[in-house]
C-alpha cells in the first residue's frame, strides 16, 4: 500500500512547483494591473483634461433614448479602458491555467485515495477470509487510511 | 438634458458591480454621486439648465425659451428609474446582487453543478460500497469461525449457508472491483471538471467586475477619483476576488455539504435511525459553518483597517498578495 506514496508525493512536488511559478506570475500580473489603474487614477485630472477616459462626447447623441443604450457597446473602446482590460485578461489567463492544474491535481488525489482504499479492502478482505486478521482490524486499518 | 440623463442612467446598471463587493461604504459613495448627478445633471459636460444660458449640445432638444428646466416627459420616470437603480440595503439583498453578477456565467455554473451532483453521488456511494464489502468478507468469515475449519467443510458450508454472498452486488469480486474503479475514475473526472469550471467562471466574473468597475470609475467626476484612489484600487484588486469566489467556490462547497447532509441524513437501509440522526446533526453543523462566506452584506469597510470587520479572517487573508 505504501507503493502509492512515491507517485503521489512526486505529483505533489511537481504540482507545487508549477503552482509556485504560476502564482508568482499571477502576482506580477496583478501588480501590473494595479500599476496601470493607479497610474491612471492618480493622474485623473490629466486624463479628464484630455477627455480620454470615456465615450467621446460627440457620440452621445446616439444615446438620447433608452433603446440606444446598446449603442454604447458599439462605440470605440476608450484607450484607457482597453489598456486596463488587457492586464485583466492576462490575470484571467493565468487563473485559467491555475484552475486547470488544481482541478487535475485534486481529481487525481481523490482518485488515488479511493483506489488505494479499494485495493486495501480487497487485500484486507482476502486476509479476513483466510482468518489472518479480524473484521475489526480491517475496519480500523481503513479508518487510518481514510 | 435628455441625452445626459439617459447616459447617466445607462451607466448605473453596472455600478452595483462596485457596490456589491462591500455594500456599506462604496454604495454610499456611489449613491451620493448618483444623487448629486440627479439634482444638478452632468456637471462637466453640459451647461446648467437655467434659462439664461443656451446649451450648445442639447439645443435642438430643449429650446432656450422653455421655462421648464427639464423636459417634463422624461424627468419623473427617469428619476424614479435612477432611484431604483441605486443599490440600497432594503430593496436588494446582497445575495441577489451576487447572483446578478453571476448571470453571464450561468451556463458554466449549471454545468458545474451537474458535475458536482454526479461526483458527490459517487463519493457518497464510497462508504456504502465499503460497508457492503466488509459485510461480504465478514459474513464468510463469521460462518467459517463457527465451524471446524478443514478445507473441505469450509467450502461446503460456505456454499450451503451463504449462496448469495459468494457474489458481491451480483458480480464476482474482480468484476465488481473493475466496475468500482471505473466509477471512481468517472467521479474523479467529474470532480476535476467541476473544480475547473467553478474556478474558471469565478475568475471570469472577477475579470468582468474589474473591467466594469474600472470603466465606471473613469466616467466619474474628478473629485471622485481624487478622494479615494487607494480605495478604488483596493476594490479592483481584492474585493472583486471575494465577490467572484463567493458566487462560485463557496456556492459549490455549500452545495457539496448540502448533498452530503441529505444523503447522510436520509434513512438508508443499512443504517439505523439514531445513527443517521447523529450524522444529520453533524452535517448541519458543517453546513452552517460553510455559510459564513456568503455573509458579505454584513461586512463593512474592513480593508482599510479603520473599523472592525465581521468577515471571517480567512476570507480577508486569501486575496491579499503574499
Amino acid at each position: 500500500m505504501l507503493a502509492v506514496v512515491p507517485p503521489v508525493s512526486l505529483g505533489a512536488v511537481f504540482y507545487g512547483r508549477y503552482l509556485r511559478n504560476l502564482s508568482k506570475q499571477t502576482q506580477d500580473a496583478l501588480g501590473d494591473m494595479t500599476k496601470v489603474a493607479e497610474e491612471k487614477l492618480s493622474a485623473f485630472r490629466t486624463l479628464t483634461a484630455f477627455n480620454s477616459q470615456c465615450v467621446p462626447f460627440c457620440r452621445l447623441d446616439l444615446l438620447s433614448s433608452r433603446s440606444n443604450v446598446f449603442a454604447l457597446a458599439a462605440l470605440p473602446r476608450p484607450m484607457e479602458v482597453a489598456s486596463f482590460s488587457q492586464k485583466v485578461d492576462v490575470v484571467l489567463n493565468l487563473a485559467r491555467k491555475e484552475a486547470m492544474a488544481s482541478g487535475i491535481f485534486f481529481g487525481g488525489t481523490g482518485l488515488t485515495g479511493n483506489l488505494t482504499m479499494l485495493c486495501l479492502l480487497g487485500y484486507g478482505g482476502h486476509l479476513v477470509s483466510l482468518g489472518e486478521i479480524s473484521v475489526g482490524s480491517l475496519t480500523s486499518l481503513l479508518i487510518y487510511t481514510g | 438634458m435628455t441625452s445626459g440623463i439617459a447616459w447617466a442612467s445607462a451607466r448605473w446598471p453596472t455600478t452595483p458591480s462596485i457596490a456589491a463587493s462591500s455594500p456599506a461604504a462604496p454604495s454610499a459613495i456611489l449613491a451620493a454621486v448618483a444623487r448629486r448627478r440627479l439634482h444638478s445633471g452632468p456637471v462637466l459636460r453640459q451647461a446648467p439648465p437655467p434659462p439664461a444660458s443656451p446649451t450648445p449640445s442639447s439645443a435642438p432638444a430643449a429650446p432656450p425659451a422653455d421655462p421648464v428646466p427639464q423636459p417634463p416627459s422624461s424627468s419623473p420616470q427617469e428619476k424614479k428609474k435612477l432611484a431604483s437603480l441605486i443599490p440600497t440595503k432594503e430593496t436588494t439583498s446582497s445575495i441577489r446582487k451576487l447572483l446578478e453578477l453571476a448571470r453571464p456565467e450561468r451556463q458554466t455554473i449549471i454545468w458545474a453543478i451537474g458535475l458536482l451532483i454526479v461526483s458527490s453521488t459517487i463519493s457518497m456511494s464510497v462508504p456504502l460500497t465499503i460497508g457492503k464489502l466488509i459485510d461480504f468478507f465478514a459474513s464468510s468469515d463469521s460462518v467459517r469461525a463457527l465451524l471446524p475449519s478443514t478445507r473441505r467443510t469450509r467450502a461446503l458450508t460456505h456454499r450451503a449457508l451463504c449462496p448469495t454472498q459468494e457474489r458481491f452486488l451480483g458480480l464476482s469480486f474482480p468484476v465488481a472491483a473493475a466496475v468500482l474503479t471505473s466509477f471512481f475514475i468517472l467521479g474523479a473526472a467529474c470532480n476535476a471538471a467541476r473544480a475547473y469550471l467553478m474556478r474558471l467562471s469565478g475568475q471570469r466574473i472577477i475579470a468582468r467586475v474589474r473591467k466594469d468597475a474600472y470603466r465606471n470609475v473613469l466616467r466619474q467626476e474628478v473629485e471622485f477619483a481624487d478622494k479615494g484612489a487607494g480605495d478604488i484600487l483596493s476594490r479592483l484588486g481584492s474585493d472583486t476576488t471575494i465577490v467572484g469566489e463567493s458566487v462560485t467556490n463557496n456556492l459549490s462547497d455549500g452545495l457539496r455539504a448540502l448533498i452530503s447532509a441529505i444523503v447522510g441524513g436520509a434513512p438508508s437501509p443499512c443504517a439505523r435511525k439514531s445513527l443517521s440522526f447523529t450524522r444529520l446533526i453533524a452535517d448541519s453543523c458543517f453546513l452552517c459553518s460553510r455559510r459564513d462566506g456568503l455573509h458579505l452584506d454584513e461586512a463593512d469597510d474592513g480593508h482599510a483597517g479603520r473599523r472592525p470587520t465581521r468577515l471571517p479572517r480567512r476570507r480577508l487573508l486569501r486575496p491579499l498578495p503574499a
